[in-house]
């Protein structure tokens, strides 16, 4: 009786995570399958769920591979948004890796002074911080446009790398603050009894110790502008500010009708980075975005 | 200690040498610090909010040239305004919705998740890999499986039986924001589930012990011990979500634009179009200050609930 009941239960609790894993993975699946099936397959009633004879063409021309000859299999006519989608990956690279430089930079400066310093004003400003943290893109976003505008900055790389330095700058400090808090101060104080000076011991102890702190900001910093459309929606225009997100939302808008085939595989480019760097960093993101509000 | 990054060069028949500069250097440090990302966060976050409400009170529409002096008349046009109460209407209904089904279903992954089985560390892993997805991509994708004619979701249900005749899934209002819901809990939900396994695990387990001992049921364990020591992340869940309805943006605009209807055009969906669609500054900066008074509302709770006691930087 008791052996029955306890096999019930662990059938009932594989066939459960056998649940969850197939509903977290199933729409994966599809995107990939989507993007390598004909589009004879992906226009056919009922969907053909494995394809019969997969294709790389879309991604050989997205990732400019193959020349012309992939292009014109595809279609000529989606040479602009191939183009567009190649500029794309660059800008949200050149954009991204930028921004995030800025980000960690001047973060760990200003972590490390909320983290271990006194000084005036310091309870003030670590709420200003969380509080900027929440703000949404929509309450800036006006007089962003209107300042950007007037510097002469619109559909440049420019106005992205500031905005999006600004906009994860108060959740990078938040995070590498709470990393920083973790190392002992007498580390520190060994350090500069050694002769080293603050901004030595800061660079000597706490950065390493605190390694973990820096995966996590850096992550999140180039994962917030990786993923951005709402504000690249609407300071880029032409290929040469467009970031990836923008140039895919075009996909399934602006270019010449919808093909989902070419969406799905920049979706599954698009997708591979920020996956990768999830799955790497997963246990200091999850740690740091909690922000010690649950101890776990 | 001394600290010396900005130490002018000491020559006696200067001013400046009555100072102590290494004291003064040792007080001004922190702000040296500081001031990079200060003139950065205040510079692009803090001023343009007061900007915006300047803005919120002019008449300025760029395509109606020349702008003027509106006082409050941006916001009273916009409380008079149904369709302003009905977006707001809708962020609300989708944050509640969104809030129970997320609750609810990561409390339950996070309980199947902690069990003991094989496999459990990439499970977890899995979980949270929707959560990676970029939100234009989630949506794209969805819009994707949602296509009424060659979708995979119409194929799959109706192959399975599951309805007669393929949906218009996004056609319909009502139906459309319950499918955005859908969709933004797929990416979503992985992070939620972390947050309740990780606090799961935090609680002792000789309570259970203790309970088991005393010959209370799984169930009353479940009830007396597991949800109330939950509250917390159930609060936590419950701000950061409420929060985060507005800037829901990226979904939206990618499977329905705000339509049909309007169905689907939440608060801050409104706020963009009215700026950067019908060109209306004055109007959609009230919105936005609306979007950011409400925010900082909540905000307030949420730092008053978890950041008071212990966790400020201290």
């Amino acid at each position: 009786m008791q052996l029955k009941t306890k096999l019930t239960n662990k059938v009932l609790l594989y066939s459960l995570v056998a649940v969850i894993i197939v509903s977290s993975i199933a729409p994966f699946v599809w995107m990939v399958i989507s993007s390598i099936s004909t589009d004879i397959e992906l226009l056919s009633t009922p969907p053909h769920w494995i394809p019969s004879s997969p294709i790389f063409d879309r991604y050989m021309a997205l990732l400019g591979i193959g020349g012309d000859r992939v292009v014109s299999r595809i279609g000529p006519s989606f040479q602009l948004s191939i183009t567009a989608f190649k500029c794309g990956v660059i800008n949200s690279l050149l954009i991204g890796i930028l921004a995030t430089i800025i980000c960690v930079v001047f973060g760990s400066l200003a972590a490390y002074a909320f983290a271990r310093l006194k000084f005036w004003g310091r309870e003030k400003l670590s709420f200003i911080l969380l509080g900027t943290r929440m703000t949404p893109p929509i309450s800036t976003v006006i007089p962003l446009y209107l300042m950007i505008k007037a510097l002469n900055l619109m559909d440049t790389r420019t106005a992205l790398v500031i905005i999006y330095a600004s906009s994860s700058l108060p959740i990078t400090i938040w995070v590498m603050g709470s990393f920083f808090q973790t190392v002992p101060k007498d580390i520190e104080d060994a350090a500069m009894i050694d002769g080293c000076s603050r901004l030595q011991a800061l660079v000597k102890t706490i950065l390493p110790l605190s390694a973990p702190g820096f995966v996590a900001a850096t992550i999140i910093a180039f994962l917030n502008s990786w993923n951005e459309l709402f504000l690249a929606l609407i300071f880029t225009q032409s290929n040469a500010s467009k970031t990836l997100p923008k140039v895919i939302s075009e996909f399934s808008t602006a270019f010449a009708g919808i093909d989902y085939g070419l969406a799905m595989t920049g979706a599954v480019i698009a997708t591979v980075p920020p996956i990768l760097l999830a799955l790497l960093g997963q246990k200091y993101i999850v740690k740091g975005l909690m922000g010690g509000a649950v101890k776990g | 200690m001394k600290v010396s990054i900005f130490k002018p060069r000491t020559d006696s028949r200067r001013w400046y040498t009555a100072l102590d500069w290494d004291k003064v250097n040792g007080k001004l440090f922190p702000y040296y610090l500081l001031a990079p990302s200060l003139i950065i966060i205040f510079g692009l976050t803090i001023y343009p909010i007061f900007y915006s409400f300047g803005v919120s009170l002019l008449n300025y529409n760029l395509l109606i040239p020349g702008k003027s002096f509106a006082g409050l008349g941006n916001y009273m046009r916009l409380f008079m305004d149904s369709e302003f109460w009905a977006s707001l209407g809708r962020t609300l209904y989708f944050a509640m919705v969104s809030i129970a089904v997320q609750i609810t279903l990561g409390m339950i992954v996070a309980l199947v998740l902690d069990q003991r089985f094989v496999g459990r560390g990439w499970t977890r892993a899995i979980v949270l890999l929707p959560w990676g997805v970029p939100t234009i991509v989630n949506g794209i994708l969805w819009k994707w499986i949602y296509q009424p004619n060659y979708g995979a979701l119409n194929g799959l249900l109706y192959q399975l039986g599951f309805i007669k005749q393929y949906m218009q899934w996004l056609s319909d209002p009502w139906l459309a924001m319950h499918m955005i819901i859908i969709a933004d809990t797929w990416k979503v939900l992985g992070f939620y589930v972390v947050l309740f396994l990780a606090s799961l695990q935090s609680i002792p387990s000789d309570i259970y012990e203790s309970a088991r001992v005393d010959g209370a049921s799984p169930i009353r364990q479940f009830i007396h011990i597991t949800l109330p020591m939950l509250r917390p992340t159930f609060l936590l869940i419950l701000v950061m979500r409420t929060l985060e309805t507005f800037r829901v943006f990226d979904i939206i605009y990618a499977l329905t634009q705000g339509g049909p209807a309007n169905g689907t055009k939440v608060i801050g969906y409104m706020a963009y179009e009215e700026t950067f669609r019908f060109l209306d500054f004055g109007r959609g900066a009230a919105v936005s200050i609306v979007i950011t008074l409400l925010v900082a509302a909540f905000s307030l709770l949420y730092i008053r609930m978890f950041f008071d006691r212990d966790v400020q930087f201290s």
